[in-house]
């Protein structure tokens, strides 16, 4: 210890206990301990304050997905029609809102086409899929598919999530509707349907989410999460059925991918007596869970991962993540007192 | 040196607030003291005793402690520390709750444990059962199987009317009480029970109340528990007509205000002064 640390330790003790009784509240050492969430190798602090905005300029209803643009700005889809688009920069500053005529925007993807950013819109309201430009002007519009025979009328048709290949094809998940699985090429013209309500294997209770994997770039597939069933299952682009990976307690919104991990909002724990009992979950690059902030260690025994549940109250309903360039994780949240989304800061 | 002193003192005190004042920059931070343990999970065999039971409680966060209490009282850190599963073999009220040294405590939660009462001759519904939610049929009330918090586990019994039954028992006998499981899930539109009516008949014709029966308290805000209502019986009897009524409105604090609620019932149980 050099002079100078030794003198400024030596003196603030002392003066420290001579003057405890008159500025003990003034001079107390307060008790820090930021809350560190998640397991092994993905953990995080909490910023709950990051997107708080004036709510009587910038309300929200259910913040329901969120992503990072190619410019890296954070875009939240809210069903508050006042802004259903709030644009953030990542350190939370609002730069600009725009959308007010979807009573039930849910799904929001980015296609970055020709270098220009487009956004898909699903809204179970409107029994519609939307594609804007980044600022908001409607360039597509996909209806419920009625040639198909599978909908008697667009009511049944609920979209819930959208992804986008790079040709431009894209597929639709019905997730709150009759629970298929649509695949349109880049014109919006239908290819092909697949999935439905049921629980074989290549059927869904709340086919909520839906991404393209291409970590492995040979052979990419689909994930489709069935959120009730608390499964993620995987499908060839054709809509064959792969293979399930269980997350048992786990009601999962929809897959996101970050380099090698996915990632996922839970909306609830499946056994929980309390209200508001979600939290996150991460794959790895197996598709084996190494961490569930705001829950359970994930364990697995005998190959087969033990039932998951929130241990602290900190989430209520997360819906959706993104994962920014720094590997920070932004989190938005359903049914949750019109709370704005949380920031994680990787450790 | 007073002098000397007094800087010093001076220059500790901006050296220490400036410290304090680094730390508050992670003040945008959630700090763990500011944060609640979720209630243990709780898991048990049966909370109707037929020979014995168990109970298990579950906080899988490290350093969680759970604590808990027999006596209905609310348990601290001085209550019996839950370690192991604990075998059941009397009727009771167990309530837990968990600790950490760094985290503030989980609410409490508590389980109920019943004696298995008389067995029923058989029980004539005069009110059909809803179609969404019929159980396991007409002995849904009467199998000996208590539901749990998960209103389509098959043990529920759910009405949006009121439900009127006969019991009816193989000798006359003496029914000291009865008990009356239920739900609450406000998030489901699943309020208490808003009235009973019990009447009770000795020759199996003509039937007599049993007296007033008390009020089961409004529910006021959201929750989800598994509840239970002990009524005083006290009376040889060889039938009874039980009437439980559903909230007829629902409160205004709920977004189902003025609409008609789920009543949930999972388990009548009927006590002798034996069992």
């Amino acid at each position: 210890m050099n002079r100078r640390k030794f003198l400024h330790k030596s003196i603030c003790a002392s003066a420290g206990v001579l003057t405890l009784p008159m500025y003990s509240g003034a001079y107390s050492f307060d008790y820090h301990k930021d809350l560190i969430i998640g397991h092994n190798s993905h953990q995080y602090k909490v910023d709950m304050n990051w997107g708080k905005l004036d709510a009587n300029k910038v309300p929200v209803q259910d913040c329901h997905e969120i992503i990072q643009d190619s410019k890296g700005r954070i875009i939240l889809l809210t069903n508050h029609v006042k802004n259903n688009i709030i644009i953030y920069d990542k350190s939370g500053k609002l730069i600009e809102t725009w959308g007010t005529t979807y009573p039930g925007g849910h799904g929001l993807t980015l296609s970055t086409e020709n270098g220009e950013d487009f956004l898909f819109i699903t809204d179970y309201e409107r029994h519609q899929v939307i594609k804007t430009t980044i600022d908001g002007k409607e360039v597509m519009t996909i209806e419920y598919p009625a040639d198909t025979g599978k909908y008697k009328n667009k009511e049944e048709f609920k979209p819930t999530e959208t992804t986008i290949l790079e040709n431009g094809d894209f597929y639709v998940a019905d997730g709150y509707g009759n629970q298929f699985i649509l695949h349109y090429n880049y014109k919006g013209e239908l290819l092909n349907i697949f999935g439905g309500r049921g629980i074989e294997n290549d059927q869904f209770l709340n086919a909520h989410g839906i991404c393209l994997d291409a970590r492995n770039q040979e052979s990419p597939v689909l994930l489709v999460t069935a959120r009730e069933q608390n499964q993620l299952k995987r499908f060839s682009l054709d809509g064959t059925y792969l293979s399930s990976i269980e997350v048992p307690g786990a009601l999962i919104c929809r897959p996101v991918i970050h380099k090698d991990e996915i990632y996922f909002a839970v909306l609830k724990s499946r056994g929980a007596t309390q209200n508001n009992s979600g939290f996150l979950l991460i794959m790895n690059d197996k598709n084996e869970v190494i961490s569930c902030p705001g829950a359970t260690k994930p364990l697995y025994k005998n190959n087969s991962l033990a039932e998951l549940y929130q241990t602290i109250k900190l989430f209520q309903h997360p819906h959706d993540v993104c994962i920014d360039e720094d590997d920070n994780m932004y989190v938005a949240q359903w049914n949750s007192g019109q709370t704005y989304p949380i920031k994680l800061i990787r450790v | 040196m007073r002098c000397v002193f007094v800087i010093a003192a001076l220059l500790c005190m901006y050296s220490c607030k400036k410290n304090s004042n680094k730390s508050d920059l992670s003040d945008h931070f959630v700090q763990t003291k500011d944060v609640q343990l979720v209630n243990p999970k709780i898991e048990t065999k049966s909370v109707i005793i037929d020979s014995s039971s168990s109970i298990t409680a579950l906080l899988d966060l490290d350093q969680a402690v759970i604590y808990y209490t027999t006596d209905g009282s609310e348990p601290d850190e001085t209550s019996n520390k839950y370690t192991n599963s604990i075998s059941i073999s009397k009727p009771g009220k167990y309530t837990f709750k968990a600790f950490h040294l760094d985290f503030k405590p989980s609410d409490a939660i508590d389980v109920s444990f019943f004696n298995k009462g008389v067995d029923v001759r058989s029980i004539a519904l005069e009110t059909a059962l809803n179609k969404q939610y019929p159980g396991k049929g007409q002995n849904t009330l009467v199998n000996g199987e208590k539901g749990t918090l998960n209103f389509r586990d098959g043990e529920w019994l759910g009405v949006t009317e009121p439900f009127i039954a006969i019991v009816e028992f193989d000798d006359v006998m003496y029914i000291e009480s009865i008990d009356i499981g239920y739900l609450v899930n406000t998030d489901s539109w699943i309020f208490p029970i808003q009235d009973i009516s019990i009447d009770f008949s000795e020759d199996g014709i003509n039937y007599m109340p049993i007296g007033p029966i008390k009020k089961i308290e409004k529910q006021e805000s959201n929750s989800t528990k598994l509840e239970n209502i002990n009524i005083s019986v006290s009376k040889r009897l060889k039938k009874m007509k039980i009437k439980i009524s559903n909230v007829t409105a629902i409160p205004k604090w709920h977004q189902g205000k003025g609409n008609p609620a789920w009543l949930f019932m999972d388990e009548w149980i009927f006590n002798t002064q034996k069992n």
